[in-house]
């Protein structure tokens, strides 16, 4: 039986969602366009809800030890690099003494840019060492 | 301590007839980990290891070895990088004439 590789499961999951939410929060933020996100939110919620009974009936391929070490190498890298941003985000913040409002799309573009991020990091790391 | 894990992996693996997916399988990995265990660009767990040498009937130490290189290897390599550095221009010279008149 031909299984499904884990770059392919990562799509499904973090990839998706990841774009999804980015684009939709670029869009809503220039444009609230709330019924489209919600439309296209809950069609990448439900690609992540396939790819989850997937991964219970087995379809991919296993999570060995080198998977392991690799998603753990790429959630450091994005961890760091949200650290950073947020660092960055703050001293402007506090320098210039800006009063930031935020509201639901602001939080889409940076929960969808942790996952786009993460699968990315995923998958470089996991071709460089193929 | 520097060094390298060095494998006998893809020599035992052809010594028992076995393809790549058979033996991930039987250890419980991806194939690509066992590619990568067997280029030497990822060092396994104690346990993987001992899985490993368990199907090839062996010890671990007979299918892995780690080869340390001692310091006057790496006092060595540490000079020839200096020298490069060093006088970069003459010696990359000197080492791509080296180089070519090998090819030739």
């Amino acid at each position: 039986m031909k299984k499904y590789s884990l770059i392919v499961r990562e799509m499904l999951t973090d990839g998706i969602m990841g774009f999804v939410f980015v684009v939709c929060g670029i869009m809503g933020i220039f444009r609230p366009v709330t019924l489209f996100s919600v439309f296209m939110v809950n069609i990448s919620l439900a690609i992540e809800i396939i790819a989850i009974i997937l991964r219970y009936k087995n379809k991919f391929e296993v999570w060995d030890e080198a998977a392991r070490t690799h998603y753990a190498e790429a959630r450091k890298i994005t961890l760091n690099v949200l650290i950073v941003v947020l660092q960055i985000m703050l001293i402007i913040g506090l320098c210039f003494n800006f009063n930031i409002s935020i509201n639901a799309f602001h939080i889409m573009i940076l929960c969808g840019a942790i996952q786009l991020m993460l699968f990315t990091t995923f998958t470089m790391i996991e071709k460089r060492d193929a | 301590m520097e060094g390298s894990l060095i494998t006998r992996m893809k020599e035992l693996r052809a010594s028992f007839n076995m393809s790549q997916e058979e033996l991930a399988e039987k250890v419980g990995v991806r194939r690509e980990t066992i590619a990568r265990l067997e280029k030497g660009a990822y060092n396994p767990s104690l346990k993987l290891a001992m899985d490993i040498s368990k199907v090839f009937e062996k010890s671990v130490e007979e299918v892995f070895r780690f080869e340390i290189l001692n310091e006057v290897t790496l006092k060595t390599f540490a000079e020839g990088d200096r020298m490069l550095l060093n006088k970069k221009g003459q010696k990359y010279a000197d080492v791509k004439n080296l180089f070519n008149d090998l090819e030739n």
